[in-house]
């Protein structure tokens, strides 16, 4: 597994946007009855998934919860931001990528690099990573990460496997390097031969322009891999479970993170699971479970966390850092 | 782990009645074989039997017996 330390990292905040529309336990009755609907929310731990309408994209959600960030940072934070990194799987358009568009809707400075990165469920480890790496090659002082997706848009309708677990939100990190910062470990890794098990085909042949997940692949891949990660990125930072404050992995559904808190014996009031209202949001879960889940403590003092990220690719990564205390704005509703 | 044991945990997993299980069971016949069950079922097989059972095998099962043969040899007669 490929493994960075960061000596210096400080990351200054983090907020998170979901849209005001919901779907329900309700809806998921409609489809497969009331039994059904509530053995898939036993389940999945899903009670309500927000869900982006028509003409609400994950740049969207990640700009409101960028603006909503930066609307708390001192005034010159925005001319700053030397990188702007977009983490996500439903960009705005095919091209250009869509980090070029929010530089312009977030006004920050020509000068800006900005770029996307196309991953899912991993992807706010590898945000995280490379604009650490970045920051501490001297190239930036300060990045925002925004990382969101909205999944909802590419659910076959109906389809059991998908539509009961997925949500949409967006979020935004603002991160730098130096005096005051900390380690962070990062230890990421990739196993393409499961690309089919969790796959939006529309490829050249444009095969189905929906989303495809083969459920038991996904989970023993998660088996597989997870729990060596979460070892080696311990391992890394000289840190056991029990000297962490918050556990936050990619909220996949709780079925899965429940059985991967218990592999691993990790502390279950530190282990977080919060996506009952919220659904699985893809690259957005870590940070939106910061927020929903971790604000209070985050907002006060340093924490030890251990966020870890798992799934579409394969890939997945974890990161080993002391996160606050930083600014946490409340969830922005869009 | 005795075979009988684990045929009482997928009992459990399946909802059915304790001891109505012999192993011999199609799995198309049982309702409650599902996709949420298959998720159960790495489940059990990693947390008693301490083993990833390939995703695809278990497509494969048939019989419940099946099911039993796939979790190892940590399954005993």
């Amino acid at each position: 597994l490929t493994h960075t330390a960061i000596p210096n990292l400080r990351v200054l905040g983090v907020a998170a946007a979901v849209p005001r529309n919901t779907s329900a336990e309700s809806d998921l009755e409609a489809m497969w009855g009331a039994e059904e609907a509530r053995k898939i929310s036993a389940s999945s731990g899903i009670v309500q998934r927000r869900i982006a309408p028509e003409g609400v994209r994950a740049s969207d959600l990640c700009l409101a919860a960028a603006e909503r960030l930066l609307a708390e940072m001192p005034a010159e934070t925005r001319a700053e931001i030397d990188v702007l990194v977009f983490v996500s799987q439903s960009p705005d358009h095919q091209l250009p990528a869509t980090a070029c568009v929010l530089q312009d809707r977030l006004g920050l400075a020509k000068s800006c690099a900005a770029f996307d990165i196309s991953l899912g469920c991993s992807g706010y480890i590898y945000g995280m990573w490379v604009a650490s790496s970045l920051l501490n090659s001297g190239t930036a002082r300060k990045a925002l990460l925004l990382v969101g997706d909205t999944i909802s848009k590419c659910l076959l309708p109906k389809d059991r496997a998908t539509v009961p677990l997925f949500g949409d939100a967006g979020t935004a990190t603002l991160l730098a390097c130096g005096e005051g910062g900390t380690v962070a470990h990062f230890v990421l890794g990739t196993d393409g031969s499961g690309a089919k098990s969790l796959i939006v085909d529309t490829g050249e042949a444009r095969v189905e322009p929906y989303l495809r997940m083969d459920g038991a692949a996904v989970f023993t891949f998660t088996l597989k891999e997870i729990p060596p990660m979460t070892a080696a990125v311990l391992e890394k930072s000289g840190w056991g479970l029990a000297d962490l404050d918050a556990i936050v992995f990619h909220q996949a559904n709780r079925f899965m993170l429940q059985h991967l808190a218990k592999r691993l014996g990790a502390p279950a009031d530190r282990f977080v699971v919060d996506l009952e209202r919220f659904g699985n949001t893809s690259g957005a879960s870590i940070p939106l479970a910061l927020v929903t889940a971790c604000r209070e403590p985050l907002t006060r003092s340093a924490q030890k966390v251990l966020l870890a990220g798992f799934g579409v690719g394969f890939s997945w990564g974890a990161c080993a850092t002391t996160l606050g205390p930083m600014t946490v704005p409340e969830l922005v509703e869009v | 782990m005795r075979k009988s044991e684990f045929l009482n945990e997928l009992e459990v997993l399946l909802e059915v009645p304790p001891g109505s299980l012999t192993g011999k069971e199609e799995l198309e016949s049982l309702a409650s074989w599902d996709s949420l069950a298959v998720l159960a079922y790495i489940a059990l097989v990693d947390s008693k039997c301490n083993l990833v059972v390939p995703a695809n095998k278990i497509a494969d099962c048939k019989t419940v017996d099946d099911l039993v043969s796939l979790a190892g040899s940590s399954v005993t007669a």
